[in-house]
């Protein structure tokens, strides 16, 4: 009896411990051996840097970026815009971190080139490549495999490009690194990250998609193509020849910059949309020949949320328009005193909510006992209201939604780097044999259907380099270029430091008036500090940026 | 494999032999109560009779909802920064927190507490955060008997916090709309009420609109009442405990429960059957049957929610219905707490749950004498099934609709399985016990093997927690100990576990646990003085940070979407973290030294002191990495955490001409420190965490309110003062100190603000007595050493923010508007009012932390036990009559400064009872 006991406890005793019974691991999630099992994980491996771009409708504050620049003000006292504005920003405080987001992207890139080396002989194992429907699966998969690889370049390249402009120089990681390698590594100088941005592009323009829309994969539209790849190498190349990175005013740099902006006119793929307010709004910037790189945001209403005067049910004021911005506006007639906003380029009328117009159902009343009075708690402190990219009318109390697309590269813009750099390198009336000289590309700009704002005059270089920098600002308003061309241009430290003014209305008079001092210290404001968690980390061998 | 050797030979050899776990060490630090004791303290949940009962356990009250009532225990205290849960075990099977919280005191035999090395190595990679070993009642032999036993009574809010009514709310109200516009106004305060004074005066003589939605919802007492029988006896060969219980115990909601609608209710029905046969003289048997079924209702709206609703919710902003009838509702306020309590219907759950044990015992004396086998074996398993039964509402305001809500009839849901868990378990164990002249020799060797198998709760899916339903949990663990006497006198103990666990990486999955101690007695009469000390090594194997770390996992998002008419979504595959093929179990390293002292048989003392040094604590690795390597980071064993501790407990007992009286205490006192936790260097050395208590909490210094005097006239700070970056400041509000004098308040200047919120000092006293049948007793606890943020009862403390309510704490607010007679500047306890979400003020500073140090009387018990002589002639062995209190007086700053309980400070608060009973016994 004692025996057959003891015969049983072992027995239990050897199952319990054979090695399975510690072994459990069921995996339902994908794991190394999964991933790379299909065309579709090797596809979502392809997808996964995109998540990385950001929308500029998030970028401060969940609101754009305007409100930490001379363009417009945060309503709420307490965000995160403030911290620009005060200039109380630092290296462990700032709310445009998202240094490791890019490196995060550019790990995704480099994963997926890596993982998808061998990606002919994986797409053809284990399936039909003979018969023509096989046939042309499999080729149509090779295709997209092969273009995926080119777009994790460029989207490298971009990610490069967009840490380039806040830290200047920064760590170039080009393969994946294992947790087992070091990762502590110093910034590569500001122009070897730029020439690796270049050179990508340079590589691999060629292999990607030329236009979504009119190949049999309209649906992919919204990917890399080849003229995302020329614009980012125009973008690249301006900021490189612009006063921070060009201080010996290098013109070739300008050359360069202005050859790569006509690479991407060349292109002849790309024309103005022929209406300055709708662009922005819904899929007409998706539809639009305008746009060469769209964010696409599934719909939503944080954009009228955070933007709609707090007298509009659900609205919160949000980033309100800076009448710095506003008085740069042109005049098309004489200018009235009592009706500021009449006889203006068009463009202020598309892009902003004045005093007098009509918003959201109702002539916006802003004089004091008026609907809109500047007095209500969280009225706009401007008294204006962002009107570009907000639909006009959304029912936030019954909680209406609509489509919201950021648009990261547009022709507008890049015939305005053109003429930017063309001036530069040329001056305002000679072509180089391009075709079509600064002044011409700025005066497409300004003659856009709808804006038919009259042709620039300004004669000299100088001059028409103010014209330029006007023209970017009316044009491009709200559209996250502003506070980085003030910086390429070593504009900030007069611009930034100026006050914010804003306007106010009593009795049909306009008074401006100093909504807050704005502080930008140029011993170190025009790079970003890199966040202090990389400098504790490296321990010596990541530099800060100089003054932080 | 080692341990299967091992055992083999400790089996064979005949040289060392025991039963399945250390029940008792003489070198271990342990300390013990009886069920009877815990009997004493009237609460639905067994947790909630620990209070100051346990030397050694820190018990803190939580949500006193009946049904969620469980109160949170952990032992000496926190000892990693990872998951502080003990280990439970019941009659030598680990059970979890949901089988032991509605177990019945009646059915327990007694609870120990294991605490140190000694104690603890055996349990392995289960042991590190100390074990509650509960032991069920068993049959003796003799003759039967048959206790029952009826207690009957009332549970009532051990406090509750109420907000301002209307007039006090409006009338601060229009402060707080007043101070927002101070820009706005220029620089300026200048009143600007929204409430007129003809809509204060009907707050204040009563026409208008003023409900206490407290008042609305709740009643004052609750039920509570329980009723056992236990059967027990049993001869030679055959021995019985039968005991079944029930418990029913209802909610502070005032309302029916009937076919439409439920107060909160808890009823349970537990069953045990513990036999013990013996037989063929080397057989003993034992089966243990201990199940329950549990049902609770509820009203058909979130607990939590609705008390943080009747707290949140204003007295002014509608009446319970409207002059229509229908119920008030708004969409700023859309849950009326009457109508959520009234109009919902209701929800309720069942569930059944039973641990069966059966125990063989094998005494081999003949072999040699001393040595016995056990086998063991528990399944233990839970179902929950929900049922409900729901409706819903319109809401209107002034008899219009507000909301897309209509009202529907109330509709039955099928009865549906919503969660449950099985748990295999079997012991198999070897021991010896002899006394060869001056040595005696006890040992133990045991084999466990755990099969844990539960569904995910659709809650957690932490990292490394990817494997949806029927997720396995396995464990092994060969356990061991050996203590040697001589002489009565001097006493060694040697300990081990050595553990296996599934969740990590096979082949790398085992931990050796040892442990030493030692024992001296050193005087015996009339003082008896004995001297421990032990030192070891456990694990903890349930971290917080996931299972199967080894494993490499890749988790699935939306990256982008593409197309123009139409948009798609696109996948994107990216890594949940860096796998660690090397992750293991956090250990500890447990040191412990203790006296037992004796004298005239009267007082008894037993004092420890102990270090708990961990290691290895799953630890993200976040200082190793810079953000070049562009993926979610490894976990690795590198975090650091000690524990240092002491513990005194005296009880003296006596009488004194028929008077029999005790009086004891217990106090802990415990510190621990991080000492590693990968924390990225911050600028400055005071924001560091490291080297401070777990959960110390972090943020500014402040130095009170800004004053008029401290401002520009365009509103800006005058020159020299630290500019705040949390927004723009305004007279009232709170002023920093820039610690690093960079011209800033901002992040760099966060240091260490005050304590955690758990106590450092934990203890007990009580006192007895007995006097001719008649008996009473008192139990105080206490708690020292904690802080209270405020901020963390936000809705009671942030008055007005997201259209909040005020409590009385913003009557002290800073305000200043001379034409209306106010003016607080010099007196201010609280900063200015807003209605915005001030991010300057609600910052965790030390303006809001608050000592947070109490005594509770946790039971009184008055009781009388009939002579005797009258039993007799009713056939009756006992009778005892019994009236107890239990937390029926509080004393705290936190509860009389604010009125804040400082156990249960939000949500549904802890409760006091009043109940009366009756004990008979027979045979």
């Amino acid at each position: 009896m004692q025996k057959l006991t003891i015969y049983i406890l072992i027995l239990l005793v050897l199952s319990a411990c054979s090695k399975d019974f510690l072994n459990t691991k069921i995996d339902s999630a994908e794991t190394d051996k999964t991933l790379n099992s299909d065309y579709t994980t090797l596809i979502s491996l392809g997808n996964a840097p995109y998540a990385y771009i950001r929308s500029g409708f998030f970028a401060l504050d969940n609101n754009i970026f305007a409100a930490a620049t001379d363009e417009a003000e945060q309503t709420s006292a307490s965000s995160n815009a403030q911290l620009f504005n005060q200039g109380s920003w630092n290296a462990t405080t700032n709310p445009d971190n998202f240094y490791a987001n890019y490196y995060m992207g550019i790990r995704a890139a480099n994963y997926f080139l890596e993982h998808s080396v061998n990606y002919k002989v994986f797409l053809g194992t284990n399936r039909d490549t003979i018969s023509s429907a096989g046939a042309i699966a499999y080729q149509n998969d090779v295709t997209n495999v092969a273009w995926y690889r080119a777009e994790a370049h460029i989207l490298r390249a971009y990610f490069y490009f967009e840490l380039s402009k806040r830290y200047g120089g920064v760590p170039l990681v080009t393969k994946v690194i294992n947790a087992t390698e070091n990762t502590i590594m110093p910034a590569a100088p500001y122009d070897s990250v730029i020439n690796f941005v270049i050179n990508e592009v340079d590589t691999y323009k060629d292999s990607l998609q030329v236009n979504w829309k009119t190949s049999s994969f309209s649906n992919y539209d919204g990917r890399f193509t080849r003229g995302v790849a020329l614009a980012l190498k125009a973008r690249a190349l301006l900021f490189q020849a612009s006063p921070l990175h060009n201080t010996t005013n290098d013109v070739s740099k300008w050359q360069r910059a202005a050859a790569a902006a006509h690479d991407v006119i060349a292109t002849g793929l790309y024309s103005l949309s022929s209406d300055y307010r709708n662009y922005f709004l819904q899929s007409n910037t998706l539809s639009s020949a305008e746009t060469i790189l769209a964010f696409r945001q599934s719909a939503d209403n944080v954009m009228e949320r955070q933007n709609y005067p707090i007298s509009t049910s659900g609205g919160l004021s949000g980033v309100t328009p800076s009448q710095n911005l506003v008085a740069d506006y042109e005049y098309t007639g004489t200018p009235d005193a009592a009706h500021p906003y009449a006889n203006r380029d068009p463009r202020l009328a598309m892009s902003i909510v004045t005093n007098g117009s009509t918003w959201n159902g109702r002539v916006i009343n802003e004089a004091p006992g008026g609907t809109d009075d500047m007095a209500n708690t969280n009225a706009s402190k401007t008294g204006y209201y962002l009107k570009k990219f907000v639909n006009d009318g959304l029912n936030l109390v019954q909680g209406g939604t609509v489509t919201h697309h950021w648009v990261i590269m547009r022709y507008g813009e890049v015939l305005l780097e053109y003429a930017e750099a063309m001036n530069e390198a040329y001056g305002p009336d000679n072509d180089n044999g391009y075709g079509l000289t600064a002044r011409a590309a700025l005066n497409k700009v300004r003659a856009r259907t709808g804006v038919n704002m009259p042709a620039v005059t300004a004669a000299s270089q100088d001059d028409f380099r103010t014209a330029v920098k006007h023209e970017r600002r009316i044009e491009l308003a709200f559209e996250d270029y502003r506070y980085w061309d003030l910086l390429r241009w070593k504009d900030a430290a007069t611009v930034l430091n100026m006050p914010l003014t804003g306007v106010k209305v009593a009795n049909g008079v306009y008074t401006t008036f100093t909504v807050e001092n704005r502080v930008f210290d140029a011993s170190k404001m025009y790079y970003y500090p890199f966040p202090q968690t990389e400098i504790s980390i490296s321990k010596g061998v990541l530099v800060q940026n100089p003054g932080w | 494999m080692r341990y299967r050797t091992l055992l083999y030979m400790l089996a064979f050899s005949g040289k060392v032999l025991a039963q399945s776990v250390p029940d008792s060490i003489p070198t271990a630090s342990m300390s013990k109560v009886t069920g009877e004791e815990l009997y004493k303290t009237p609460a639905a949940n067994i947790t909630n009779t620990f209070y100051g009962r346990l030397p050694g356990i820190i018990t803190q009250q939580a949500s006193g909802e009946p049904g969620y009532d469980n109160a949170s225990f952990v032992i000496r205290g926190i000892g990693t920064y990872d998951n502080n849960d003990i280990a439970i075990f019941v009659d030598g099977f680990q059970v979890n927190n949901t089988y032991f919280q509605y177990l019945s005191a009646v059915e327990i035999a007694d609870v120990k507490l294991y605490k140190d090395a000694a104690a603890l190595a055996t349990f392995g990679m289960r042991g590190a955060n100390g074990v509650l070993w509960i032991t069920t009642k068993r049959g003796h032999a003799g003759k039967p008997t048959v206790q029952v036993q009826v207690r009957n009574g009332v549970q009532q809010a051990e406090n509750i916090n109420k907000p301002l009514r209307s007039y006090d709310y409006a009338r601060l109200y229009n402060q707080a709309v007043s101070n927002d516009l101070y820009a706005v106004n220029n620089h300026q305060y200048i009143y600007t009420p929204k409430y007129t004074s003809t809509q204060l005066d009907a707050y204040k003589n009563g026409t208008g609109t003023d409900i206490d939605w407290f008042d609305e919802v709740l009643k004052k007492n609750a039920i509570y009442r329980d009723a056992n029988i236990t059967f027990s006896g049993g001869d030679t060969s055959t021995r019985y405990a039968l005991i079944v219980d029930y418990m029913k115990n209802q909610g502070l909601y005032n309302v029916a429960t009937n076919a439409t609608t439920s107060n909160a209710q808890i009823q349970r029905f537990n069953l045990r059957a513990n036999l013990d046969f013996s037989f063929f003289k080397i057989f003993e048997a034992k089966v243990d049957l201990g199940g329950r079924i549990e049902d609770r209702r509820y009203p058909n709206f979130n607990g939590p929610s609705l008390w943080n609703n009747m707290a949140m919710y204003p007295s002014n902003i509608y009446p319970v219905k409207d002059e229509s009838g229908n119920w008030s509702g708004t969409t700023i306020y859309p849950n009326n707490p009457v109508a959520s309590l009234k109009a919902l219907g209701w929800a309720s759950t069942h569930d059944r749950t039973l641990q069966a044990n059966f125990n063989l015992k094998q005494k081999l004396d003949f072999i040699t004498p001393g040595l016995y086998l056990n086998e063991a074996v528990s399944f233990n398993t839970w179902t929950r099934n929900a049922a409900s039964k729901t409706a819903t509402y319109a809401r209107y305001y002034n008899g219009i609709k507000t909301t897309t809500d209509i009202t529907t009839d109330i509709v039955a849901s099928n009865s549906a399985p919503s969660n449950q868990y099985d748990w295999k378990q079997a012991n198999l164990s070897a021991g010896y016990d002899r006394t060869f002249g001056l040595h005696a020799v006890h040992a133990l060797v045991n084999y466990f093997a755990s099969n844990y198998i539960e569904d995910w709760n659709g809650t957690f899916n932490g990292s490394g927690y990817n494997t949806g339903n029927n997720i396995f949990h396995h464990y092994t663990n060969l356990g061991g100990t050996i203590d040697y006497t001589y002489r009565e006198k001097y006493m060694l103990g040697l300990g081990f576990g050595y553990s296996g666990s599934d969740n990590y990486a096979p082949g790398h999955n085992h931990g050796f646990y040892p442990a030493i101690s030692a024992g001296w007695i050193a005087l015996t009469d009339p003082l008896y003085l004995k001297i421990r000390a032990s030192a070891g090594k456990s694990g903890n194997e349930n971290s917080q940070q996931g299972r199967y770390l080894f494993q490499q996992y890749y988790g699935t998002s939306t990256a982008f979407y593409t197309g123009v008419t139409s948009l798609n979504s696109n996948t994107a595959v990216s890594p949940t973290y860096i796998a660690n093929p090397n992750i293991f179990a956090e250990h500890s390293m447990k040191y412990n030294v203790g006296f037992d002292m004796t004298l005239f048989k009267k007082l008894d003392i037993v004092a420890d002191a102990y270090m708990d040094k961990r290691g290895g604590i799953i630890t993200y690795d976040q200082a190793s990495y810079a953000a070049t390597i562009g993926t979610p980071l490894m976990f690795k064993n590198i975090g650091k955490m000690t524990n240092r501790g002491i513990e005194f407990t005296a009880n003296y007992h006596d009488s004194w001409k028929g008077l029999g009286y005790r009086v004891g205490g217990s106090v802990l006192y415990h510190k621990n420190t991080i000492d590693y936790k990968a924390e990225i260097p911050p600028v400055n050395g005071f924001n560091k965490t490291t080297g401070l208590s777990y959960g110390t909490p972090m943020g500014l210094i402040s130095e009170g309110l800004y004053q008029i005097d401290d401002f520009n006239a365009d509103g800006s700070l005058k020159a020299g003062q630290p500019v705040p970056v949390f927004g723009a400041v305004q007279p009232g509000d709170i002023k920093y100190k820039d610690l690093d004098n960079s011209g800033f308040v901002d992040q760099n200047d966060v240091t260490k603000i005050g304590r955690p919120s758990y106590p450092s000092v934990y203890y007990s006293f009580n006192a007895s007595l007995d006097y001719k049948g008649f008996d009473l007793s008192v139990l105080f606890q206490g708690s020292a050493g904690a802080d209270f943020n405020l901020l963390n009862a936000s809705v009671q403390t942030m008055a007005f923010v997201n259209n909040g309510n005020a409590f009385p704490m913003a009557k002290g607010a800073w305000a200043y508007y001379p034409s209306e007679g106010i003016d607080t500047r010099n007196s201010a306890t609280y900063p200015r009012l807003t209605t915005l979400a001030n991010t300057n003020n609600y910052r965790n500073s030390t303006f809001w932390i608050k000592k947070n140090n109490y005594l509770r009387i946790r039971n009184i018990e008055v009781g009388y036990s009939l002579p005797e002589a009258f039993l007799k002639r009713a056939h009756l062995t006992r009778l005892r009559l019994f009236m107890s209190a239990t937390n029926p007086v509080t004393i705290s700053k936190l509860l009389r400064d604010y009125n804040f309980d400082p156990e249960t400070p939000t949500g549904y608060p802890g409760l006091k009872s009043y109940i009366g009973g009756l004990s008979v016994s027979f045979n």
